[in-house]
């Protein structure tokens, strides 16, 4: 019984509230419509592991669009991109948070 | 966390019992809890051990079996956040088991064991409190700094009271053995301090609870319509049990018990029910962990 109570107890420290890093906003706008743009921009709501963080664009096509220059910082990423044609674009991100949970998520945007 | 109810019980809850802190108190329970304090650390080891490589797998987006390899390993402890926090709690781990190690040669190596004791009782507490970077409170992007010391402290004040309940119900069982049914003076102190102790932790516990939730959780709504916030008012509940527990075990039987009524044996009961109810406190919080706050 004390061994039990022993393992419970040293195990209950692992217990630290664990959440997820969501996509809190992004640039351009998640569903937008507008002038084709110089980059995409997407603020979550923890602080991300580089190491593990990934974010893409693809075209209509499901051709990887954006130039391959991922940079993340604190709870933002930023993918540069080329002159994009008129068309709809689809954003991949996939974001392990600081806490170590690994989340997905994709939004689309609409060059004119 | 019982790494730290341990060492701090026979540290600040006992060792004013025995003579002044010249030798420590009660040296057959004493050597009974270093006993526990290996066991512990090595639970802890294994456990962290396994810990890692779940997690590894969880970044990596992958099953366990599919981490094995250095690179997988090595790439998340030099390049995140949780693998330098995994490495600086392994140091401090492996500095508590020199500790005890010396602790348990004692004297003939020089080393003093209450030196052994406090220092034991410092690097569990850090190896406790790091784990407040590893959670949502270092991740989070508002108030970073407040959140991870609260956090911290919720976890150290929660191994005073209620996981110290632990080292508590076997020292009254050791006291039941040594003296019978009834606690002699020095035993009765140790109880009026425990007891003490524990009121200042519950308080210092609903301070940093209350901080905590309202980071976590951020409406009065969110604690009703979401899983997180029902879990919370799940642990609110049965921590409010305890509390009258510990408040009938205060302000009736612990007078009674110190002035000579044979009531040892009920307090007893009433603590381990206590320590039945930590449980399922802290089964309640192990789901939390799992569970994505609202806010």
């Amino acid at each position: 019984m004390r061994t039990i109570l022993i393992v419970l107890f040293t195990l209950a420290g692992f217990s630290v509230a664990q959440a997820h890093a969501f996509l809190d906003h992004a640039s351009p706008r998640v569903g937008s419509t507008g002038p084709a743009p110089g980059q995409v921009e997407l603020w979550m709501t923890e602080d991300l592991e580089p190491a593990f963080t990934r974010v893409k664009v693809f075209d209509a096509q499901n051709q990887e669009v954006d130039n391959k220059d991922a940079r993340i910082s604190g709870s933002t990423m930023i993918v540069s991109l080329p002159k994009l044609a008129p068309g709809t674009y689809l954003v991949k991100w996939s974001a392990v948070a600081t806490d170590t949970h690994h989340t997905t998520g994709t939004f689309k945007f609409t060059v004119q | 966390m019982i790494l730290v109810a341990l060492p701090f019980f026979m540290l600040v809850t006992c060792a004013p019992a025995g003579s002044g802190g010249a030798r420590p108190a009660y040296p057959a329970l004493g050597a009974k809890m270093i006993r526990g304090l290996w066991f512990a650390l090595a639970v802890e080891a294994v456990s962290g051990i396994i810990w890692f490589w779940l997690v590894t797998a969880q970044m990596n987006d992958a099953s366990p079996g599919a981490v094995l390899d250095a690179a997988d390993w090595g790439t998340v402890l030099g390049q995140t956040q949780f693998g330098q926090l995994w490495l600086w709690r392994a140091a401090v781990g492996f500095l508590l088991g020199v500790t005890l190690f010396l602790r348990s040669r004692g004297k003939g190596a020089g080393f003093p064991p209450q030196l052994g004791s406090w220092l034991s009782l410092v690097f569990s507490a850090a190896l406790l409190g790091m784990l407040a970077w590893s959670g949502h409170a270092a991740a989070g992007t508002h108030f970073r700094a407040l959140h991870v010391f609260v956090d911290a402290m919720h976890l150290l004040l929660g191994s005073v009271w209620p996981v110290g309940l632990i080292p508590f119900c076997f020292f009254l069982r050791h006291v039941e053995k040594s003296n019978g049914v009834q606690p002699g003076a020095a035993e009765g102190e140790v109880l009026r301090r425990f007891s003490d102790l524990s009121l200042l932790a519950v308080a210092g516990l609903v301070a940093t609870g209350i901080i905590n939730s309202w980071l976590m959780i951020g409406s009065w709504e969110a604690l009703v319509t979401t899983p997180y916030g029902r879990l919370l008012l799940g642990k609110i509940g049965a921590v409010g049990l305890m509390v009258v527990l510990g408040g009938f075990n205060r302000l009736y039987l612990l007078p009674r018990v110190r002035s000579g009524l044979p009531l040892f044996r009920l307090l007893r009961q009433t603590v381990l029910a206590e320590s039945c109810l930590a449980l399922v406190v802290l089964l309640i919080v192990a789901v939390m962990g799992m569970t994505p706050p609202p806010s």
